[in-house]
């Protein structure tokens, strides 16, 4: 028996964890199983990849198959992960379409939770650029299933939460880049209002996020900074030493876990303060791909800075015309009642993909909160909040949220043709999905 | 980058031969991968081409049919620069005592097949007057112990085989590479509990073998030299008392 957690350390539950090399050791053990779950990276946040009878952990299954170099289109075992994909393909010219917060995740995951990255406004999620996938259904066969083949399976599948069967490969598309360089613009905004406005004025850029100041009071709450990018044309960056840089060698690990009093209001705003004085004054500049997508991956074991009761992560997204009432609800509630917010991140969201895939036209807000009781009675109170306004819950990251609070408006019969009914992780259970 | 040198990986399923496959072909190395069902790799072929961008080819083997060596030889598209033997089972101890059988599968797939192989090959390395055998033998043939006797004699013949291969040919232009690892975590011994201190990858193992290719030596990986030099300096009346 293993202790196993997600990326956010809480909740941490035992179980046995298998770790396959090749499809027919894997079909082997899902064959004989009554109850499990699969598991990419251990990137999302909460207890989704977790079963406590049996986790079968995807990453040996790692074999790149099939690589075309002139349409970028790459076939893979689902245990790869993006981080590889970029050390392997930018050098090539290709990149990922789309890629969340951290390289470290299995294109499983990436698949199963449909993640999104700062494009979303303009490319949509991940599932937007998965051309077919090959899974292990609920009857016990290997079968591909794709927009043409099989498509309902691939829609439940995407941001399926892995609950349609293992994904055992994939057939993604990347995107052409010329250079490893994104050419960032930042743009400071003082209030909330102007936050909203602006991403509206910038919808344009292919990459745009919000970084905001959850602390701030007053005629600056909701104040912000977006950050936009492009990526860089190979005659901007000539005078760089490199066109597709190299990934960043860890820089610094965090070392141990954190005295948790060490996050709260007072050090957070302090910090929060600290930034966006340093930032608002920058204007355009160059930065390699690594520091731009993945500035928390240089730290490794970030997620230790929350102390060894770990943390749990809050996004969900809200209709764009509810935005601004709902924010304003959810930033006051977080100055009232919580401590430790650390990290709070804005983006706007283009239409979804539907099914059980969480990005839907809206804004969506990523919250960090140190676990503890009283972060985790606000989490439920913002989560209620959200219910109220028709929001909704990215299920990667959730690790709080009772079946009720669940936004279950999807066909629920239809999802049950394609579930496969062995497959149970400790969120699905906790949900009732 | 050594460009368009061959290395030959025979037992090319074993972690440890992946690991010194990708370690390799990073370094520019053109992969022969020998193996028994060795459609098996397939997608470990495919994960080579694609992520390196050398030449790799496939064949099959089976270490115990001692008659195919010379044809199997013949039909490498090119005699390799390196051939590196990673064949090996664990066999079960308790087990393979009471069967002639077990046993002597245990010790014909750890010695005799690659003993004779690597023999074959350093005849045609000597006869061109270049090459490098590597062969990945293990501590446990430093001394027999109850726990996994079978295997340490046949592993204590290897490297015997590897010692006096290298003596002979050491005024040839052929090196003889032992590597000894420890305890390492790999699919082979996914079913024991082994202390994280003294426990490598087989990552670190392709590594050392890298660097170490072209040495006429016994390698230790660390810190099994001196964990060796402990374990045989007890007097056998102790040894036999103790349970290891």
């Amino acid at each position: 028996m293993n202790e196993l957690s997600g990326w956010g350390r809480y909740p941490k539950i035992k179980t046995k964890e298998l770790t396959p090399q090749s499809e027919s050791e894997l079909l082997e053990i899902l064959r004989h199983s009554e109850s499990y779950i699969p598991r990419g990276n251990g990137r999302s946040y909460g207890d989704s990849a977790i079963n406590k009878d049996l986790t079968i952990t995807m990453t040996r299954m790692n074999r790149l198959l099939q690589w075309n170099q002139d349409s970028g289109e790459l076939v893979a075992e689902s245990g790869v992960l993006i981080a590889d994909i970029i050390d392997i393909f930018l050098p090539r010219g290709w990149f990922p379409y789309v890629t969340p917060g951290t390289k470290f995740v299995t294109l499983g995951g990436a698949i199963a939770c449909d993640v999104h990255g700062k494009n979303h406004h303009k490319d949509g999620s991940f599932g937007n650029f998965v051309n077919w996938i090959e899974i292990f259904n609920n009857k016990n066969e290997v079968i591909r299933c794709s927009p043409n083949e099989n498509s309902k399976l691939f829609h439940w599948t995407i941001g399926g939460m892995g609950l349609t069967g293992v994904i055992i490969r994939c057939s993604i598309q990347l995107k052409k880049v010329e250079s490893g360089w994104i050419k960032q613009q930042t743009v400071v905004n003082n209030n909330l209002n102007e936050t909203l406005q602006s991403f509206y004025e910038h919808k344009k850029a292919t990459y745009s996020v919000a970084w905001i100041d959850c602390l701030a009071k007053g005629k600056s709450f909701g104040r912000s900074i977006l950050m936009l990018g492009e990526h860089a044309q190979k005659s901007e960056v000539e005078a760089k030493p490199a066109n597709y840089p190299k990934k960043i060698n860890k820089k610094i690990t965090f070392p141990f876990d954190a005295p948790s009093f060490l996050l709260n209001n007072f050090t957070v705003s302090a910090f929060n303060r600290l930034y966006f004085n340093l930032n608002k004054n920058k204007q355009s500049s160059y930065v390699d791909w690594d520091t731009y997508f993945y500035p928390l991956d240089s730290i490794g074991d970030w997620n230790r800075m929350y102390g060894k009761n770990g943390f749990f992560q809050f996004q969900c997204v809200l209709p764009r015309e509810l935005s601004e009432q709902g924010y304003t609800k959810i930033l006051s509630t977080i100055q009232n009642k919580s401590s430790g917010t650390f990290l709070a991140v804005l983006k706007d969201f283009g239409s979804g993909n539907g099914y059980l895939s969480f990005p839907k036209e809206g804004l969506t807000l990523a919250l960090d909160f140190k676990a503890s009781q009283k972060n985790i009675e606000v989490g439920k109170e913002l989560t209620d909040i959200v219910k109220s306004l028709g929001g909704s819950f990215y299920l990667a990251k959730d690790a709080i949220m009772n079946s009720s609070q669940f936004n279950n408006d999807f066909d629920k019969e239809e999802f049950s043709k394609h579930r496969n009914v062995a497959i149970k992780s400790e969120q699905s259970i906790r949900i009732e999905l | 980058m050594s460009k368009n040198k061959t290395i030959l990986i025979i037992g090319a399923k074993s972690d440890i031969a992946i690991a010194v496959a990708h370690k390799f072909a990073s370094e520019g190395f053109n992969l022969q991968l020998a193996a028994r069902n060795s459609s098996e790799l397939d997608e470990v072929v495919s994960d080579l081409k694609i992520r390196h961008e050398i030449n790799v080819s496939a064949y099959e083997l089976d270490i115990l049919e001692y008659e195919t060596f010379s044809d199997f030889i013949d039909s490498l598209g090119c005699l390799p620069d390196i051939a590196l033997c990673a064949v090996g089972i664990l066999g079960n101890q308790t087990d393979d005592e009471k069967s002639f059988l077990n046993s002597s599968l245990v010790m014909r797939t750890n010695y005799e097949g690659p003993s004779l192989l690597l023999g074959e090959i350093a005849n045609r390395f000597e006869v061109r007057g270049s090459g490098s055998i590597i062969g990945i033998s293990s501590v446990a043939g430093d001394r027999g112990r109850a726990s996994n006797y079978i295997y340490g004699s046949a592993k204590s013949g290897f490297t015997a085989f590897l010692s006096g291969l290298r003596n002979r040919l050491h005024k040839s232009n052929v090196n003889v590479l032992t590597v000894l690892p420890g305890f390492v975590k790999t699919k082979m011994t996914l079913h024991l509990k082994l202390p994280t201190a003294i426990t490598s990858t087989s990552g670190k193992i392709a590594s050392l073998v890298y660097k170490s290719k072209s040495k006429s030596k016994i390698i230790y990986v660390f810190p099994w030299k001196i964990i060796m030099m402990i374990i045989l300096s007890v007097p056998e009346s102790i040894f036999k008392r103790l349970k290891l």
